[in-house]
């Protein structure tokens, strides 16, 4: 089992994030629906080791991320909060993160497959929203992870970025979780979780009924 | 190593931007003018002047490296990456460090000489850059427990000075001393100690207060 998550909460102040959610992930490709507010962006950051849950039990590779190097250096994250440095150059910020990662990444390749090779040596403030997202998900394949977490990725991009960024993934062979909002980007994943509130609606293999369960009462 | 990574990161944004070293030099330079001017004698009262330019300007800058990393949200990226709690606060300390020489290298001179001051140079010069690291660690150490908060400029001067106070006393006599051409051994231990105590705490508690 690559995520395992056992009645996992965060809070926040006095409030839930998320709230006793279960799930087992193998080697699929699972999607995270919800509606804003619903939790997927703290369930993505719990995943990745960037936050602590505060009750239940979280798993990734048999450890939980937030406390194991080991664990985080196998997962890819990305999210609509870019992680770059805006003074550095696009080489730098993956050079940086590849040295993180001690991985030899070929910084080249990455631009080329996500069409920013041109744009390497700008500085990361002078480029466009979407070429910001391409440059944080080549970040994130940047040390060729075994988990991909990607947190409403291809918000705000034009389809074209989309397009790319949804071949990229319908192509990755290792395990991926991603949350969106967008029903439509998610029919290629062969698992669904659906969050309400912070909590579990729904866990399976069906993308109708995903949905249906996502817009009852909404 | 990847805690220099981060250390070496850090310099080139700063070497860009020069947004950290330039607020430091700027507010030093002016604190020394004005001590100059507006003190009758002010090599009397050397080393404390010079302990008070560089801890105000320590609380300006050394605090920044750190400060960013939660404002622009690229913290997320490094709690992500293999990089563990302690990697990131040394690898911020290795740069304040950087930063602190720096600011020594080019102002303590500029304040030896406008304070008119006479005695050993190289002396002094190494006995201050001791304490001035110990308080450079000290800021980056206490930098992270601020993050969160909105009033944070007002918060770490509050939080400092009760952290920083046994070093004071120690710094002035250490430096006036200095300036004699002698050293006070014991004194200096101390500042080693308490330097280590912090460093120590720092590592300690990394991983709750990131």
């Amino acid at each position: 089992m690559i995520v395992r998550a056992k009645n996992l909460s965060k809070k926040f102040g006095s409030a839930y994030a998320i709230r006793n959610v279960d799930f087992e992930l193998d080697r699929r490709k699972m999607a995270v629906l919800g509606y804003n507010g619903a939790g997927k962006s703290t369930l993505a950051k719990l995943i990745g080791g960037i936050l602590r849950p505060t009750d239940g039990f979280l798993e990734v590779f048999g450890k939980n991320p937030a406390f194991s190097p080991e664990v985080r250096r196998k997962i890819g994250i990305a999210s609509h909060n870019p992680m770059l440095y805006r003074e550095l150059t696009v080489r730098e910020n993956l050079e940086f993160y590849s040295k993180l990662y001690e991985c030899d990444a070929d910084i080249e390749e990455l631009a080329e497959t996500f069409g920013f090779e041109r744009l390497l040596d700008w500085r990361v403030s002078e480029l466009s929203r979407g070429f910001m997202q391409r440059v944080a998900f080549a970040k994130a394949l940047i040390n060729s992870p075994e988990l991909l977490v990607l947190d409403e990725i291809t918000s705000g991009l034009d389809i074209s970025a989309k397009e790319t960024i949804l071949d990229v993934l319908k192509k990755y062979r290792g395990c991926l979780i991603f949350t969106t909002h967008v029903l439509d980007e998610a029919k290629f994943c062969d698992c669904f979780l659906v969050l309400k509130s912070g909590e579990k609606a729904y866990f399976g293999r069906k993308y109708n009924e995903a949905v249906e369960i996502l817009n009852e009462g909404s | 190593m990847r805690a220099l990574e981060l250390a070496k990161k850090d310099l080139k944004s700063e070497v860009r931007t020069k947004s950290s070293l330039s607020l430091m030099l700027l507010f030093s330079l002016t604190a020394a003018f004005l001590f100059s001017a507006a003190i009758s004698n002010p090599k009397e009262i050397f080393s404390p002047l010079l302990l008070l330019i560089f801890l105000l300007t320590g609380i300006l800058g050394y605090s920044t490296s750190f400060l960013k990393e939660f404002d622009s949200e690229t913290i997320e990226g490094l709690k992500a990456s293999p990089l563990t709690p302690q990697q990131i606060v040394a690898g911020k300390m290795l740069f304040n460090i950087a930063l602190m020489f720096t600011v020594q290298v080019i102002i303590f001179p500029i304040c030896y000489a406008l304070f008119d001051v006479s005695g050993s140079f190289i002396h002094s010069f190494l006995v201050f850059a001791a304490c001035n690291l110990s308080i450079a660690l000290t800021i980056t150490a206490l930098s992270p427990l601020l993050s969160h908060s909105k009033s944070r400029e007002m918060l770490l001067p509050v939080m400092l000075f009760p952290v920083i106070f046994p070093l004071i006393s120690s710094t002035v006599s250490l430096v006036n001393l200095a300036l004699t051409g002698s050293t006070d051994y014991y004194q200096l231990l101390f500042v080693a100690a308490y330097t280590g105590i912090i460093l120590s705490i720092s590592m300690l508690t990394a991983e709750k207060v990131l």
